[in-house]
């Protein structure tokens, strides 16, 4: 069973403060750090490129595992935003990182919901090709798309990637998933003409009323109940977002942390760069992942803690 | 059956986006009252879920105190 092995991350130094310029933007400093949530935003240098901060995740996830990149069968990146529309951004890492020639390489265009779309993409392209190690790795810088003067947007995004290694004996396993999508309110969260435009009324309805269902569902999917799940994590649309999930579950919000506080919105990379920060917290055994977003679409499933190898 | 007041604070309570909801005066603008935007988005949500209406971006002017709500909802449901 393909599951995952490790997680690593990457956030550019770099952070804009938004609590020193919330008045600015027409916000307050109380809604920045009890609604929205980020005191700061990560955001890459004007030097770093999509590429760069996708080889440093990969890097840094081989670096600490067991394997070598001779050993990858298959790297799979989720952006929206590389840094050329051909080719696929997942061939130059291949060739920057100097990956075997047998490594298949693909991209997948998904925002929020990229990263537990992508794990079912990259777990059943490896069962069914025979495959024992594998990458998925998110990068989507959305300062290149922010408008920094718009208060609907330029408090919540933050740069950042990551790199999950998937293997055939994984530490954690993945149930079955759940998906959706409403895509007649695609363009309430769109790039139009190089810029992001989002109704955040819109996007606040879309998850608060969809994914505590798609959340349920994906747990009675997996032959468990609420109580049985040690942590929930969600993609860190915001902090109110988070926690109106955890509300409307009626999960306690410990067990639904809302941890982007000083780095922001990462989109596809939210959840496994929670995953790179807690996998190592031996208290869970099982997760459920949660993400949602552009499209508007969601996606969910539950990890499993194995038993030490 | 008509929509009260007593209707609108029991669901901006459920909304939890405001310490005392039954402190809250009805005729005052609730932004002025510590209520912020995000607030006000699930408030919305939870009146439109309970009443099983949909209230347009473009009505969301008029929402700005419990009595307006009162008012609104009045309107769409007679």
């Amino acid at each position: 069973m393909i599951g995952i092995e490790s997680v690593a991350s990457y956030l550019p130094p770099g952070r804009i403060n938004n609590l020193g310029r919330a008045e600015e933007i027409g916000s307050t400093r109380e809604q920045v750090e009890l609604r929205i949530g980020f005191r700061e935003l990560a955001i890459k240098a004007p030097t770093e490129t999509t590429l760069s901060m996708a080889t440093e995740a990969l890097s840094r996830a081989l670096s600490s595992s067991e394997w070598g990149p001779s050993e990858l069968e298959l790297v799979v990146v989720v952006t929206q935003n590389p840094d050329r529309r051909i080719p696929h951004i997942s061939a130059d890492l291949h060739g920057k990182l100097g990956l075997p020639p047998r490594c298949a390489c693909f991209d997948i265009g998904l925002g929020c919901s990229g990263y537990v779309y992508g794990l079912s993409v990259v777990s059943a392209f490896m069962a069914a090709n025979g495959m024992s190690k594998g990458a998925l790795v998110t990068a989507d810088p959305y300062s290149r798309i922010v408008d920094q003067h718009d208060k609907n947007t330029s408090l919540i995004f933050g740069d950042g990637a990551t790199a999950t290694l998937m293997s055939s004996s994984p530490r954690f396993t993945l149930g079955s998933f759940t998906f959706g999508t409403q895509g007649a309110e695609a363009d309430k969260l769109a790039c139009n003409d190089g810029r992001l435009f989002m109704n955040g009324r819109a996007v606040f309805n879309f998850a608060a009323t969809n994914v505590p269902l798609d959340i349920e569902r994906v747990i009675a999917e997996n032959g468990l109940t609420l109580d049985k799940i040690d942590r929930f994590i969600v993609h860190q649309g915001s902090r109110f977002i988070v926690e109106t999930i955890a509300d409307r579950l009626k999960v306690p919000r410990e067990k639904m942390p809302f941890l982007a506080a000083q780095y922001g919105n990462t989109v596809s990379s939210s959840i496994p760069m929670i995953l790179a920060e807690t996998l190592a917290d031996s208290d869970f055994q099982s997760a459920v992942l949660g993400g949602f977003g552009l499209g508007f679409s969601w996606a969910s499933t539950v990890l499993q803690r194995q038993k030490v190898k | 059956m008509k929509v009260s007041r007593d209707d609108v604070v029991g669901v901006i309570a459920s909304a939890n986006v405001v310490e005392n909801a039954a402190a809250l005066r009805p005729s005052v603008p609730l932004v002025e009252q510590g209520v912020d935007s995000l607030g006000i988005f699930n408030i919305l949500l939870l009146l439109d879920q309970k009443y099983g209406i949909e209230t347009p971006d473009e009505d969301i002017g008029e929402l700005r105190t419990i009595d307006s709500i009162v008012d609104y909802l009045n309107r769409r449901l007679a």
